[in-house]
């Protein structure tokens, strides 16, 4: 089948990467039906990994439906569409082929992993559960009970609780005030109808980003692209919106949770993908907690004050929102003095900036760690899905490392500021209590 | 780190893990896409090559011939401490030092001390190579163990070992089933050491082990990644090849198994189980200590009983069961182990799911099992390598491993087709030979109500004030 329509070397990757230049190449392929995605080619490996994501996710999960998303992915990585559900997983196995669903906040992702010569079969396979209309009702059920028994378990861990609050107060009103995994009172209640509507909304042609690695030439590619999507409707992109915002508020938000230690999750909204200063902000969250060793947090609040176990932070990038978050492991009744180091600290290299050796350290890290997001044909289809997600344009894996190694103390300076000045960092803290007896719902919280 | 670095010590202990290590036990065809060149230096070390130019980075792994089964008498859990020693001082190398410039490279490092190797991995951007391995000369002959150090790691084994054997109801069981299983051989001692023992292991303990098995010659290292071969070799002559040979003391004979005459039980209680499990575990023939064709036909014989969705054990389930697990840990130096778990519901009567494993054992062992069976069984094994191979540091590990046991190359690299190779009727013989009660631990896993379900949080949050 010659569906190929364009095949377009749109990047050598990693020629910017130190060392010599590299054999990965990643081409856009368009199939006859109009669907693209990128390719990074490699007869060497015996492996075909596909991802693949349609851009609704959790945060659309409908009113009073929070799980939607989660419970249809679950049900589809059964087989609960298109009818395969009895033999679905003994064909997999026989195939030697893995294929699963996830939802995100902001999309239903799928994922393939299979030995070339399985390919056909569980693309074959992929397309019915993708295109099926009808659900099998004891998949759904048994997907809707396990993802409450989830969720309910991720209401009782601390670390998941601090964090779903955060999200929920920095964003209330809109979806990413919701956990991807649902609410546990909601999921009882969704029924095939609400995952049979999610879906003709979520499986369209307009909304889908794929990404391709290993054992598979374009016009074998070309030719899965067709079987697997041209038969969705067209659809329409979510809009777009501004980004959102966590409220500026200094304050914090306290859980109680029956566990006897504490977790302190903090927060703020950062620079977006596509501002000028997210490069910056990317080198001074590992100064400040993303550095697994010799952290500013971790100096202060582990090595220093000796009241935490563990900290680091990171910067989250979502459709509409970028954030940077971090937490602390810390001990019943240090949870003021940790606030107030870990405030201490964003004020102290929002004034001061980093120190040469902590700008060098960090980009060093930062730049060198790139390339183990391509070691295997299973990351390289990851990150080639992550890069269009992000839409990013192919030229910015070349360019990412220049731009990171030019990154100023200034910059740093002034990109703290910018994140956590004037009461844009604040907390939760959760945990802290011993005894059974007091509940650990999240909607029990105090201000302070 | 720390929490990762001993992940696979008692790698049998992991249930998950289980049917990986049966995987991860051996080899095949060529995945990568070069093929693994060696070379032996002069001072014995054995040095292996293979080319991966997907990515910009290299993995660097290093196995030694030394493992939990070498421990001294009574000072069980040595060589674990010995390996959480070498990320400390080592001459001019500070503590820390050596994992804290990985990461500041953008890397990555961990180690896994088993019963028979203690295994060190490194990853790094290409042109870190030769620094990487000029760290890894140095702590491999000049490790200082101060005593201040080593004092301060003993805490933090104990708690390793707490969060792995004694948070877990089931890694206790399986603990208590190797014990059982192996009455004189160090197999019986748990990899990470009893906490008496570790309580008791002297700096001089370490210190012997380490001068007497930290040589080149008991060594093994892959590289894989993006450098030639050529490039691997000239740089481990540089750095490797510069230390002198040390003559190694032939291995002490380990203590052997006396002949197994009775079948053993072991029942454990605990408030924190929530449903009741059955574990079996066989000691049957490793891949090193027996015939590669009764080994393989235990990785079959493994897989066709008890996979999760196809295993003999999964298809017929009775209303009781909930799921299965096992596998076959055949990458030993001596006896191999075939454990098979199920779980019941939580109102399950455990005398049930006993003799559900008792009669599927019995049916595959007196009928055998299909051809379509075991080309489904044949299937799912090289598939799991493929995946886990087509990984620079599975890929590494298994071949540093293979040869730290004393296989061949050639057994990473022929094992799908000999696997293939194997008859239905094989598989049968393994079973008939191989599961036989009194080669058997069985365990019982079972929830008990009585006590308060927190005393155990509360004691770890006392100590932590």
């Amino acid at each position: 089948m010659k569906a190929l329509i364009v095949s377009t070397v749109i990047a050598a990757v990693l020629s910017m990467l130190p060392g010599k230049a590299h054999s990965i190449e990643i081409r856009t392929v368009t199939s006859q039906g109009g669907i693209t995605a990128w390719l990074a080619e490699d007869q060497s490996s015996s492996i075909v990994s596909l991802r693949f994501a349609f851009l609704s996710g959790s945060a659309d999960d409908p009113p009073g439906k929070s799980g939607t998303a989660n419970v249809l992915a679950k049900a589809m990585s059964d087989g609960g569409r298109g009818g395969q559900a009895d033999t679905f997983k003994a064909k997999l196995v026989r195939w030697q082929a893995r294929l699963s669903f996830e939802a995100e906040r902001d999309t239903i992702q799928g994922r393939i992993d299979t030995v070339a010569q399985s390919l056909d079969d569980v693309t074959g396979l992929a397309a019915e559960i993708i295109l099926g209309d009808q659900l099998d009702p004891a998949v759904v059920t048994a997907a809707t009970e396990r993802a409450a028994r989830d969720a309910r378990q991720a209401a009782q861990d601390t670390s998941a609780l601090a964090e779903d609050t955060w999200m929920a107060a920095a964003f209330a009103g809109h979806g990413y005030a919701r956990p991807t995994s649902g609410d546990f009172n909601a999921i009882p209640t969704i029924g095939s109808r609400d995952l049979s509507e999610f879906a003709e909304r979520a499986f369209t042609k307009s909304r889908l980003v794929v990404a391709a690695a290993g054992h598979i030439d374009t016009l074998t590619l070309a030719a899965v692209l067709d079987r697997m999507f041209a038969a969705l409707p067209s659809g329409s992109l979510p809009k777009q919106v501004p980004q959102l915002k966590a409220p500026a508020a200094s304050r914090t938000l306290t859980v109680p949770v029956p566990a006897p230690d504490v977790v302190l999750h903090f927060g703020a909204s950062a620079p977006m993908r596509s501002d000028s200063d997210f490069t910056a902000a990317v080198v001074m969250n590992e100064i400040l907690g993303g550095a697994p060793f010799g952290s500013r947090l971790t100096r202060a609040l582990r090595d220093a004050a000796g009241i935490a176990y563990s900290v680091n932070s990171r910067i989250t990038t979502d459709r509409y929102s970028s954030v940077l978050t971090g937490e602390a492991g810390i001990g019943p009744g240090d949870s003021e003095r940790a606030i107030s180091i870990v405030r201490g600290q964003v004020e102290r290299l929002a004034q001061e900036g980093p120190t040469r050796e902590e700008l060098d350290n960090a980009k060093a890290r930062l730049i060198g760690s790139y390339g183990f997001g391509f070691d295997s044909t299973k990351r390289i289809a990851d990150t080639l899905l992550a890069l269009q997600l992000d839409r990013l344009p192919p030229d910015s894996l070349s360019t990412r490392q220049a731009a990171i190694d030019s990154v100023t103390a200034d910059a740093i300076k002034a990109v703290t500021r910018k994140i956590t000045g004037e009461g844009k960092l604040w907390f939760v803290v959760a945990g802290g209590l011993l005894t059974k007896s007091q509940s650990g719902k999240p909607n029990s919280i105090t201000q302070r | 780190m720390k929490a990762n670095r001993a992940r696979l010590v008692l790698r049998p202990l992991h249930l998950a893990g289980l049917a990986l290590a049966a995987a991860a036990a051996v080899c095949a065809p060529a995945y990568a896409a070069s093929p693994a060149r060696m070379l032996v230096l002069d001072n014995g070390m054995q040095v292996v090559a293979i080319e991966d130019h997907r990515a910009p980075v290299v993995t660097h792994v290093i196995a030694y011939r030394v493992g939990a089964a070498d421990d001294p008498k009574h000072a069980s859990g040595a060589a674990h401490y010995l390996e959480h020693m070498m990320f400390k001082s080592a001459g001019e190398l500070k503590s820390g030092e050596y994992a804290a410039r990985v990461a500041r490279h953008g890397g990555s490092t961990n180690a896994v001390t088993s019963h028979d190797t203690t295994i060190y991995h490194a990853r790094v951007p290409r042109d870190g190579l030769r620094w990487l391995m000029q760290l890894e000369a140095a702590r491999m002959t000049g490790l200082d163990i101060l005593q201040g150090e080593f004092e301060a790691e003993r805490n933090v084994i104990q708690a390793e070992r707490r969060g792995r054997i004694e948070a877990a109801p089931l890694n206790t069981l399986i603990e208590e089933a190797a014990s059982q299983l192996h009455v004189a051989h160090p197999y019986g001692r748990p990899a990470i050491g009893w906490a008496h023992e570790i309580a008791k292991i002297s700096r001089q303990h370490l210190v012997d082990l380490y001068r007497h098995t930290y040589v080149p010659s008991n060594a093994v290292t892959v590289v894989v990644g993006d450098v030639t071969a050529a490039e691997v070799f000239a740089i481990a002559g540089e750095t490797y090849g510069k230390l002198q040979a040390i003559s190694l003391a032939p291995d002490l004979p380990r203590a052997e198994d006396p002949p197994a005459r009775a079948a053993r039980r072991l029942t454990l209680a605990d408030p924190r189980v929530a449903s009741p499990l059955l574990y079996r575990v066989y000691s049957v023939p490793s891949y090193l200590s027996g015939d590669r064709r009764d080994a393989l036909s235990l990785d079959l014989l493994a897989t066709i009983l008890s996979h999760r969705t196809l295993g003999r054990l999964a298809v017929s389930l009775p209303e009781d069961l909930a799921s299965v697990d096992g596998g076959y840990s055949g990458q030993k130096r001596d006896s191999g182990q075939l454990a098979l778990v199920l779980v019941g519901t939580r109102i399950a009567d455990p005398a049930i799911l006993e003799r559900h494993l008792d009669d599927v054992i019995a049916t595959v062992c007196a009928s055998g099992i299909s051809e379509e069976e075991k080309d489904t069984a044949v299937s799912i094994l090289t598939a799991r390598r493929s995946f886990d191979l087509d990984d620079q540091l599975e890929l590494a590990r298994t071949y540093a491993e293979t040869l730290a046991l004393g296989g061949r190359a050639t057994d990473v690299e022929s094992f799908e087709t000999e696997l293939r190779a194997v008859t239905a009727a094989d598989v049968q013989h393994a079973c008939k030979t191989n599961l036989v009660p009194e080669h058997s631990v069985t365990g019982m896993l079972l929830p008990l109500q009585s006590r308060p379900a927190n005393s155990a949080v509360s004691e770890t949050a006392r100590s932590r004030q």
